[in-house]
């Protein structure tokens, strides 16, 4: 629900607050609480951008492409948990935002993106840098406003930060044509900011949640399914009290990690086409589910024919669409986690079957026995070493955040997060360059915290111009490429189910150090396992700009485990037998 | 069209710029099948009353009412599911019948409730109103009679009765203090 308390029409108000559309921006971007934005400038925009100049308690960041821009405002968000806002002009400046919309519409995390547009006037007519942003927008935002009137300007503002943080998050574009900048309304400071009423799970779930409740009780091998909704809710706390209290052990998505601490004994890991062996063969064999807070994403199931099958299931999300979208529940309840895990877990009388953690001590010591790093080493350095180390380096305790591949994965399977909120990644979209641009809004959204951008050599190159703001702006961020020579993900696709026919994939690269140097940031490359203690502690000491670390890893390497697309979740492909893989093994199921 | 199963959502929703757009866009990515579509005016201004019938079950309107309640513009939204419901399309058409099968055009209109809205040496124009059904059994039987075009409103539904305000509730109740009920059914939206 939308509502203000005040009357939406302007109010009388002196000569004096008559404000331009732009300084209106201003005025609101101030109310709101924002200190940073992160844009790029151009002629329709530029009145806005007049006025920002003149507001010091803003802070713009100047990035080198507008996907850059919207991906800090997504790493922003999604770091300090407030509303991210990115700015750009019409046309090629609001499409290319436009990656970065929809990145953070598939992990619902809240920006505002205010764009440029041309003059109402102009409108539809094909205009020099005119798009139709709402249009192109509009699937992949949760919601978005072409303002036309001046005097509308303030409400439709405060409304998109509204609708971005409340409930489920997500994007909101605002569309600004010029002559709306320019025009000028009366602007009062003291209007009462619109509230959405949060769904907190009242008198009406009641049932619902006794019904689960009854499932809980009589379930002896449930497990706990925790995404995002988890972080986002603020629920970590809650969720770690009910797991310790009813003994339930908790798969994580790759969204969820850091909700319970990886090294937590009742935590499985991640779960799904990655996941860990315990996670899924958990999920596959488990009497119980309580989803929280995720929503069964194709990554994270498997195939659904044979999903879970023994398992009666009980949904808890904020979204009620989500319920029973993938898959049918037993029980569904649509609640914010925070207030309701309290009220489902007191007095619960779990009784978990004593043999049900041992058998997942069991997957989990199966899994370790194949694991390459607890493999004696060979001289070649594996990827998953280097995530290994980094973790033992830093004490799972700093914010990774990551680009998209199989560095993603091997970060979700070896850093060990400790707190929610400390892996930032692009887990629904997908979107290879996420990595660096949405490191740096996450270090700027908490400077004491320590950043790592964990990239691989593609995704890395396809935002690395980033680099020159990383430095404008002096955002400490340790970068750490992954360079394996490859696309790995579809290499790793192409080796299992292509017959091993790398088209495409091969990459060649420039000199990722000198490459650094020329933008003005430290760098140093590492090729053997012995060097990355030194490196990484290198790196740690540099605090008032960028570091990049080259890691040179072995190309041919494999994520283990695989479940196949369209296979069963506890069909994985596991790393072939007790010691090494050797060089491309092909075909390795 | 026959025996295939079809749920009808209705749905008020704020007469804003764009609205139609957002909510065709929602249906075509979600990729529900639209079998009827309709959008005119509601008992308050500003308002706009949608309709829509999709194939599918109950479970597929579910998530077309729980998807349209997702949208800022939408107000309330009603599934009609099982309930006694009211539902009509209009239809005009246009025929070419000739001079001798005027009677038997009238017969068939009379028993159908259908009336000739114009009537030239050219052409006629037919209206009927009716459940969809009962319009295709209509349209079928005028076939003989040189049909040139047909237009239709698509389906309109209202569920009998006073609406009950469980079957409004989409979402979980909020705890805010809102004071209207309007507010109120917006306040069940997220």
């Amino acid at each position: 629900m939308i509502s203000s308390n005040g009357s939406s029409g302007p109010s009388p108000v002196l000569e004096s607050e008559w404000l331009s559309g732009a300084e209106i921006v201003c005025a609101c971007l101030e109310r709101e609480g924002v200190e940073l934005v992160f844009g790029y400038p151009g002629g329709a925009i530029l009145p806005t951008y007049d006025a920002l100049a003149r507001h010091a308690r803003i802070h713009h960041v100047l990035t080198r492409h507008e996907q850059g821009a919207s991906h800090m405002a997504d790493g922003f968000a999604r770091s300090r948990g407030q509303v991210g806002v990115a700015i750009a002009t019409s046309g090629p400046g609001a499409t290319n935002l436009v990656t970065g919309i929809a990145t953070a519409m598939m992990d619902s995390s809240p920006l505002v993106c205010i764009t440029g547009q041309v003059a109402t006037s102009a409108l539809g007519s094909d205009a020099f840098q005119e798009a139709d942003v709402v249009g192109i927008t509009l699937p992949i935002t949760k919601h978005n406003v072409l303002v036309t009137d001046v005097t509308q300007l303030a409400g439709a503002l405060h409304e998109a930060f509204a609708i971005a943080r409340s409930g489920r998050p997500g994007p909101v574009v605002v569309d600004l044509p010029k002559d709306v900048q320019l025009a000028r309304a009366p602007y009062d400071p003291s209007i009462p900011l619109p509230t959405i009423a949060s769904v907190t799970g009242a008198d009406s779930i009641g049932a619902e949640i006794g019904a689960a409740r009854a499932l809980l009780e009589e379930a002896r091998r449930p497990v706990i399914l925790a995404g995002n909704g988890v972080v986002i809710s603020g629920a970590a706390a809650e969720l770690r009290a009910f797991a310790e209290a009813t003994g339930i052990p908790v798969a994580l998505t790759l969204l969820g990690k850091g909700a319970l601490p990886d090294q937590h004994r009742l935590c499985l890991g991640m779960m799904g086409m990655h996941g860990t062996a315990p996670a899924n063969h958990a999920v596959q064999a488990a009497d119980v589910i309580l989803a929280l807070g995720m929503r069964f994403d194709d990554r994270v199931t498997g195939t659904l024919a044979t999903y879970a099958p023994r398992a009666r299931k009980i949904h808890v999300d904020l979204d009620r669409s989500e319920i029973g979208k993938n898959v049918e529940v037993d029980v569904g309840i649509v609640s914010d986690l925070r207030g309701l895990l309290p009220r489902l877990g007191e007095g619960l009388r779990t009784r978990v079957d004593a043999g049900w953690l041992e058998r997942i001590r069991q997957w989990q010591s199966e899994a370790d026995a194949l694991d390459i790093v607890h493999q004696p080493g060979d001289g070649r350095l594996w990827a998953a070493r280097v995530l290994a180390d980094l973790n033992e380096l830093t004490a799972g305790d700093v914010t990774t955040v990551t680009d998209v591949g199989q560095h993603q994965m091997l970060e979700a399977q070896y850093y060990q997060h400790r707190r929610p909120r400390t892996l930032i990644t692009s887990g629904g979209l997908g979107t290879m360059g996420f990595g660096l641009p949405a490191a740096i809004g996450a270090k700027l959204a908490r400077p004491r915290e320590e950043v790592w951008a964990i990239v691989g050599d593609g995704g890395f190159q396809m935002t690395l111009a980033e680099l020159a703001t990383a430095v404008q702006e002096r955002v400490a961020i340790r970068i750490a490429i992954l360079n394996n020579g490859f696309l790995g993900m579809v290499r790793q696709w192409q080796e299992l189910f292509c017959e091993e026919r790398y088209y495409a994939t091969p990459l060649v690269s420039p000199d990722f150090c000198r490459l650094a140097e020329a933008y003005g940031v430290p760098a140093r490359r590492v090729a053997r396992r012995a060097e990355i203690a030194p490196a990484v502690a290198w790196s740690r000491s540099v605090a008032d700009g960028p570091t990049l670390i080259e890691f040179v890893v072995e190309a041919h390497d494999m994520v283990y485990p695989m479940v196949p697309a369209g296979a069963a979740l506890d069909d994985m492909i596991r790393r072939p037998g007790r010691g090494l893989p050797t060089v491309a093994a092909g075909g390795a199921r | 069209m026959s025996g295939e199963e079809t749920e009808t959502v209705v749905a008020l929703v704020e007469d804003r710029f764009g609205v139609l757009d957002r909510v065709v866009g929602m249906l075509r990515r979600r990729h529900f099948e639209v079998r009827s579509f309709s959008m005119g005016r509601s008992e308050l201004a500003g308002c706009r009353r949608l309709t829509v019938t999709v194939a599918g079950p109950a479970s597929v309107a579910r998530r077309v009412a729980d998807n349209l309640s997702k949208l800022v513009e939408v107000i309330r939204v009603e599934p009609l599911g099982p309930r006694p419901t009211v539902c009509r399309d209009l239809v005009l058409v246009k025929l070419t019948p000739a001079a001798e099968a005027l009677p038997a055009l009238n017969a068939l209109c009379s028993v159908f409730g259908a009336r000739v809205a114009d009537l030239s040496t050219e052409s006629a124009i037919v209206e009927m109103m009716g459940e969809p059904a009962e319009i295709q059994t209509f349209l079928d039987l005028l076939a003989p009679h040189g049909v040139l075009e047909v237009a239709s409103s698509e389906c309109v539904a209202m569920s009998r009765g006073r609406p009950s305000r469980s079957s409004l509730r989409l979402h979980a109740v909020s705890d805010s203090d809102s004071t209207t009920n309007s507010n109120q059914d917006r306040g069940d939206r997220r």
